[in-house]
């Protein structure tokens, strides 16, 4: 659905984006992640025929964004960092304009209009002036825009930015169900949000491309061996050079000690599961073992990991 | 062209959501108001009263331009619409079009109302047509070029009052250029730095002379503003 080859673009002598390529296939969601300044917003402007690339060459469903850019254009459904607005307008004419600009056909345009702002929950906002909206009406209107014309590809930037949790939720909901009739690009500097919502995620750090991987794999990839998380009564150092003698387990860290109930995290050596082993020593040693759990690596580790890997080289 | 006019329409809409429209608007018909009374008594021949009017509103046309036409593309690129205009499916040179048919549409507002001083003077005498059907058309044409290069100076600037006051500083020149050239010694200059006022061309209109030339050199230009117009958006290797 889209194909990005080598893109390269400079803002003066200063080089933001550096020779990234990649591919999205349709109906996936696609999560761009890096830190602020990065270079997302300006590949999702090059993809949107926006800004144009200095070197390389982006195709949304098959058409050139420069050569064919009306083509490009009518495939793609974009919501900028600031949802671009008419404050003076009503919803309902706003998201008109928009149909009319985006070539929605006349007969067509008042029930699609109607089914996009039933989508987006805006219904019963489709004749206040849009400057009076709360931000998070704002920031659906921004989305409806996007939405006008079912466009193929949904590209999206920071999404959630500035908006309160309850209404975070709701647009990432929303983002999900929009995920699965269209192909769906979002950035976001916020780990948490590309987790909670894309199964494919291309992390970008200081113009360059880090990873491109699903979730899963990622997180597989950067694993070095699995940690487990065990709470237990009983003297500490005692709990501690018990463990650190059992064979496989790489690292003890002591993280919480309180009233003699001590919270430790236990890596072990790769592509070994030793929980029932540590269970039983731990029991047989006379501790109180109170809870044992599979630590899971979060994103934000794997992201520190690959952008600090990156930046060390 | 549905393109075009969808962004005209636009544009002719939010003038009036904007009270500027009507202040200038007021203003404007108010100097008008006055300006038809004087010269109904300075004048009074129903025949010539209404080429010196039109000479009049050619005049205070270059004052009210800079406020049609300021916020076209600024206030676009301001508040970030025009990454919405720019990522739609529809070409540079239609928005460009589009802008420039809108402010041209909102000025005919303007000129409809002096229509009433047409009939006020068919009502009590006898004008002589030729001048008044030849003076409007100069008229619009010279506003058409004086929006054209609204147009091309908005597309340069985010900030509203930068793009009125070079708009104001443009046209001021393009007016007073034909005085500048009664200086000037070196006959090859002085014809040329003449042709390029706005108002040399105007004036065979207001005397009645429909001259292919003076039509062309207002269309050219239109058209090279909004050449350049459309050159600059599609410029987007830097924003």
């Amino acid at each position: 659905m889209i194909e990005v080859k080598n893109i390269t673009k400079y803002y003066g002598t200063k080089l933001a984006v550096d020779n990234i390529s990649f591919t999205v296939e349709k109906g996936e969601i696609v999560g761009f992640l890096g830190p602020n300044g990065a270079g997302k917003t300006t590949t999702m402007r090059m993809i949107t025929g926006y800004l144009y690339p200095d070197k390389g060459s982006i195709k949304v469903a098959g058409a050139d964004v420069i050569d064919d850019a009306v083509e490009a254009k009518k495939h793609i459904g974009y919501l900028p960092e600031i949802a671009p607005l008419y404050n003076e307008m009503p919803v309902k004419e706003y998201l008109g304009f928009v149909a009319d600009i985006k070539g929605v056909d006349k007969d067509y345009k008042a029930e699609h209009i109607n089914d996009i702002m039933k989508k987006t929950g805006l219904i019963e906002k489709q004749d206040s002036i849009i400057s009076h909206l709360s931000k998070g009406y704002r920031q659906r209107v921004g989305i409806a825009e996007a939405l006008v014309n079912n466009p193929d590809v949904l590209i999206l930037d920071e999404p959630t930015i500035g908006l309160d949790p309850n209404q975070i939720i709701e647009i990432r909901n929303l983002i999900k169900t929009l995920g699965k009739e269209h192909t769906v690009i979002l950035s976001s500097h916020i780990l948490q949000e590309v987790s909670a919502i894309c199964e494919k995620i291309i992390i970008i750090n200081d113009g360059k491309l880090v990873a491109i991987d699903s979730q899963k794999s990622l997180l597989e990839k950067v694993e070095s061996g699995m940690r487990v998380r065990i709470i237990a009564k009983g003297d500490k150092d005692a709990l501690q050079s018990t463990l650190s003698s059992i064979s496989g387990i790489k690292n003890v860290e002591l993280v919480n000690a309180d009233d003699s109930v001590n919270e430790l995290i236990l890596t072990l050596e790769k592509d070994k599961d030793m929980r029932n082993e540590i269970a039983k020593t731990v029991i047989n040693s006379n501790f109180e073992l109170l809870e044992l759990s599979k630590v899971t690596m979060s994103l934000e580790e794997v992201f520190i990991k690959l952008t600090g890997e990156q930046s060390k080289e | 062209m549905h393109n075009i006019w969808v962004i005209a329409k636009k544009e002719i809409k939010s003038y009036f959501v904007s009270f500027v429209a009507y202040v200038v608007l007021f203003f404007f018909l108010i100097l008008g108001g006055y300006y038809f009374y004087v010269y109904v008594y300075e004048v009074r021949d129903a025949a010539r009263i209404m080429p010196y009017f039109l000479n009049f509103m050619a005049f205070i046309s270059f004052l009210l331009t800079p406020f049609i036409t300021m916020r076209l593309f600024s206030e676009e690129k301001k508040s970030g619409t025009i990454e919405l205009l720019l990522t739609s499916p529809i070409t540079e040179s239609e928005i460009v079009w589009g802008k420039f048919l809108g402010a041209l549409m909102f000025y005919f507002i303007y000129v409809a109302f002096t229509l009433y001083y047409l009939i006020l003077l068919i009502v009590y005498g006898k004008p002589d047509f030729g001048p008044i059907i030849s003076g409007y058309l100069g008229f619009i044409l010279l506003e058409a070029a004086y929006i054209s290069v609204g147009v091309l100076i908005s597309s340069t600037t985010r900030n509203q009052i930068v793009s009125g006051m070079v708009t104001l500083v443009v046209l001021l020149f393009f007016w007073i250029v034909g005085w500048i050239s009664s200086y000037i010694n070196n006959l090859t200059i002085k014809n040329f730095v003449s042709y390029l006022s706005f108002l040399t061309h105007y004036q065979d209109f207001s005397k009645g002379i429909i001259d292919t030339r003076h039509i062309i050199f207002y269309i050219s230009v239109i058209w090279f503003n909004m050449f350049l117009t459309v050159r600059l958006l599609e410029n987007r290797r830097t924003i």
